[in-house]
């Protein structure tokens, strides 16, 4: 064998010429580096995280407290074209419980790594026992003629406690399994729920000598009392918007505490090697267990106020996998694993679609997203300079030189929502039977983009054809999509989500997963 | 303080293990040699309750470990690192060795939620004791480390990261399986030293590896498995010039054959 100190690299005199490659230190803050970017996106990160931590919390609060006063405002009101507060307030409290059910999931799923899909009949659960508690329904001659009436205070808690234990049972049964047999499993348990809240509605008990009906079937449970804590009754949307609030908060705070201990340690540890954090202490499965708990309870919590916020326990859909669906979705959007990302995640999905409601909004969401996704895609920001003032000139010449042809070819005049619809429209050649030639165009838009895509590698084609692709998918937006709004908020929605996921594999607030280097 | 004792494990219709006698003594460095699929890795398995023997006993301490699961065999005292590097690498460095507290600390989940001053105190331990550990390998580990995530880490600070989470469980007993796997000579010389510091500081090893050196210069006693058997114990002189470990490892000669 050879001493390789035989052979000693020569020292290296000048300290600044040597490459930093390979050194452990430079190594390190590779991830530093590629964050700290250039650009205008790169100042504007740099200036939100010059702001400390605690006055963007204290700032996003106080914008959420206030936010049912500031919406009831007439310049809101117009400046949304919406006529009602209430429809407003509505969206806030459906994206407050979305969020507290997405914390919920992202315990389960982001921390514990267990895919879950059952999750939903936890909420279901949950609503259910509210309406037996707190309703007329459960009704039983000489002794409980007019239904429980247990107190909120009591009931919301008992509530909590029951289906985590029911969470618990459910994953001790099934957290042998790993991976997709789990979700397999809890998938069964799911429909299982929602079958028997569907059918059950004519079950022998014994001491009965009808067959009784348990959850009144699709029609669901109706005229549920209103939380009344302390004396206290929530009645209006604005009073059930500041409790959601407080209990997210709380279900916040709470899962950040335990996140920030050992047992969020361990939960991390079991995700990324169960093997090993079990041989360093970790008892995996007790953890599991806590994660498969906490999940159900933060969920039976959401979906036991929900029930009372909406009066009635209805299974389809509120309890269905298409909720669940798009829980994951929101908890995936934001980032596994990040909490403050399942809130946005949550706003994302349940605020973005009403957005949509108004045309002219969702004009400037098409545009903006277009841009943002354009920029993140042409780096440096060159070549994106390069292809948008190209598309522009282009468009421009096609302007001049088309109406001096034939005037007949741009004289068409869709429908104008904003001001934003007026100046693009003036830009683009849009002919008279423009709903024609846009379903055509819209085809070319999808051509060209999937073109550009496939031609990434030869660089100037693909400039072309992504400057072709901006035009065709203006000249799509102006004559057809804007001018069908119902077909085209489902699209946007859509698109948003694939150029968000495309723009940031990882979740918005997300972290790279390493899986082996 | 380990008594392994007629052990016995197959897989099937192979015998991994056969009637295995191992023990090692308190502040005794035990190595344990043998060429590949002699079944070394799963004697570590076995004690650690990955896997379960078929009979036998091994005992810790003397108490018998056998059907314990492997978090309560940790408790116990006994951490091994892998051969097969498995450090938590989404997790930042000063987090995976903060996970081997878990078996010696006890907060609930009230103290954790409501972040009672026990819990505090404890997290606070558990940090120190962690920034403790890793103290133990230099100043690599330390200072700006803490934060960055252990895939940052290149691979013989992975392995020391390892024996630094095995260190934090408060194990009396280290199974270390091929630490020097993969470095070069001049750090396999370097894990030479820290096991030398490790039994100083009063821990036992049990230590599995390929790399002669290693061997020869710390091991208090030298077992060679060859098909899962024992086919000699002793010291790394006595082993090395035994007759039958040379066969093992080179193979019979011809003439002898014929």
């Amino acid at each position: 064998m050879t001493d390789p100190t035989n052979n000693p690299i020569p020292p290296d005199d000048d300290e600044e010429k040597k490459s930093k490659i390979g050194t452990d230190e430079w190594v390190s803050q590779v991830d530093d580096r590629v964050r700290g970017r250039s650009g205008v996106l790169g100042r504007l990160v740099a200036l939100w995280e010059a702001i400390p931590e605690s006055w963007r919390y204290t700032g996003v609060l106080l914008l959420v407290i206030a936010f049912p006063v500031i919406s009831g405002t007439d310049a809101f009101l117009e400046l949304f074209d919406i006529g009602d507060n209430a429809f407003i307030l509505r969206t806030g409290v459906r994206f407050l419980t979305f969020a507290i059910l997405a914390i919920g999931l992202n315990v389960v799923v982001g921390y514990a790594g267990l895919l879950d899909l059952g999750y939903i009949a936890f909420m279901g659960i949950a609503g259910y026992l509210y309406a037996y508690m707190s309703s007329e329904f459960v009704q039983i001659e000489g002794l409980i003629p007019y239904g429980l009436a247990i107190p909120s205070i009591v009931s919301i808690p008992l509530i909590v406690l029951i289906v985590a234990g029911i969470g618990y049972l459910i994953g001790s049964v099934s957290i042998r399994l790993a991976g997709d047999y789990l979700a397999i499993v809890t998938l069964g348990f799911g429909q299982v729920f929602i079958q028997l809240a569907l059918t059950a509605t004519r079950v022998s008990v014994p001491g009965f000598d009808r067959p009784v009906d348990l959850t009144r079937g699709p029609n669901g449970i109706n005229n549920l009392d209103d939380i009344t804590l302390f004396g206290y009754t929530f009645e209006s949307t604005m009073q059930y918007y500041y409790l959601f609030l407080l209990l997210l908060i709380i279900v916040f705070v709470v899962v950040n505490n335990i996140n920030r201990s050992r047992i969020g340690r361990a939960w991390r540890a079991v995700r990324e090697d169960e093997l090993a954090a079990e041989v360093m202490g970790t008892p995996t499965r007790r953890m599991k267990l806590l994660a498969f708990a906490i999940g159900a309870g933060i969920a039976a919590l959401a979906g036991a106020v929900d029930a009372a916020f909406q009066g009635n326990v209805v299974p389809n859909p509120r309890y269905s996998v298409l909720t669940l669906i798009n829980l994951y979705a929101m908890v995936v959007l934001g980032g596994t694993g990040s909490l403050i990302g399942s809130i946005v995640g949550a706003f994302i999905f349940t605020i973005l679609p009403e957005l949509l409601r108004n045309i002219a909004a969702a004009g400037v969401l098409f545009y903006g997203v277009g841009i943002i996704g354009l920029y993140a895609a042409l780096r440096p920001w060159r070549r994106f300079a390069l292809v948008m003032g190209g598309t522009l000139v282009g468009g421009l010449l096609l302007k001049l030189i088309v109406p001096a042809i034939n005037p007949a070819w741009d004289n068409g005049f869709p429908e104008a929502g904003s001001v934003l619809n007026q100046i693009v429209q003036g830009w683009l050649v849009i002919p008279e039977n423009f709903q024609l030639v846009g379903n055509i165009v819209t085809g070319l838009a999808i051509f060209f983009l999937l073109a550009a895509m496939f031609l990434r590698q030869r660089q100037h084609l693909f400039h072309v054809l992504l400057g072709l692709a901006i035009y065709s998918f203006a000249f799509s937006w102006e004559t057809r999509l804007a001018v069908e709004p119902s077909a085209t908020r489902i699209l946007v929605v859509g698109a948003t989500l694939v150029v968000l996921m495309v723009a940031r594999p990882q979740g918005l607030l997300g972290k790279t997963e390493v899986k082996i280097i | 303080m380990l008594h392994i004792t007629n052990l016995n494990k197959a897989f099937g219709g192979l015998q991994v293990i056969h009637n295995l006698d191992i023990q090692v003594g308190r502040q005794e460095i035990v190595s344990v040699i043998g060429p590949n699929g002699a079944g070394k890795s799963t004697t570590l398995n076995l004690i650690t309750g990955i896997y379960k023997p078929d009979s036998g006993d091994i005992r810790f301490e003397g108490e018998s470990i056998l059907g314990m699961q492997p978090h309560d065999i940790t408790k116990l005292g006994i951490a091994r690192t892998f051969q097969t590097l498995r450090v938590f690498l989404n997790m930042s460095v000063i987090e995976n060795v903060m996970t081997g507290a878990y078996c010696h600390t006890n907060s609930g989940l009230f103290s954790t939620i409501f972040r009672m001053p026990g819990w505090r105190q404890e997290e606070e331990k558990i940090r120190q004791m962690a920034e403790e550990k890793l103290s133990f390998f230099g100043s690599r580990l330390q200072g700006y480390r803490y934060d960055q995530p252990a895939y940052s880490l290149s691979y013989a600070n992975r392995r020391r990261l390892e024996i630094a989470r095995a260190m934090m469980t408060d194990a009396k007993l280290l199974l270390l399986d091929e630490p020097a796997a993969g470095m070069n000579p001049h750090e396999s010389a370097e894990i030479t030293d820290l096991i030398g510091q490790l039994r100083d500081e009063g821990y036992t090893i049990l230590l599995i590896e390929h790399d002669m050196n290693v061997v020869g210069k710390i091991s208090d006693r030298v077992a060679v498995l060859d098909y899962g058997q024992k086919i000699a114990e002793g010291s790394y002189e006595e082993v090395t010039t035994n007759e039958r470990v040379i066969e093992a490892y080179l193979g019979r000669r011809h003439e002898e054959l014929g």
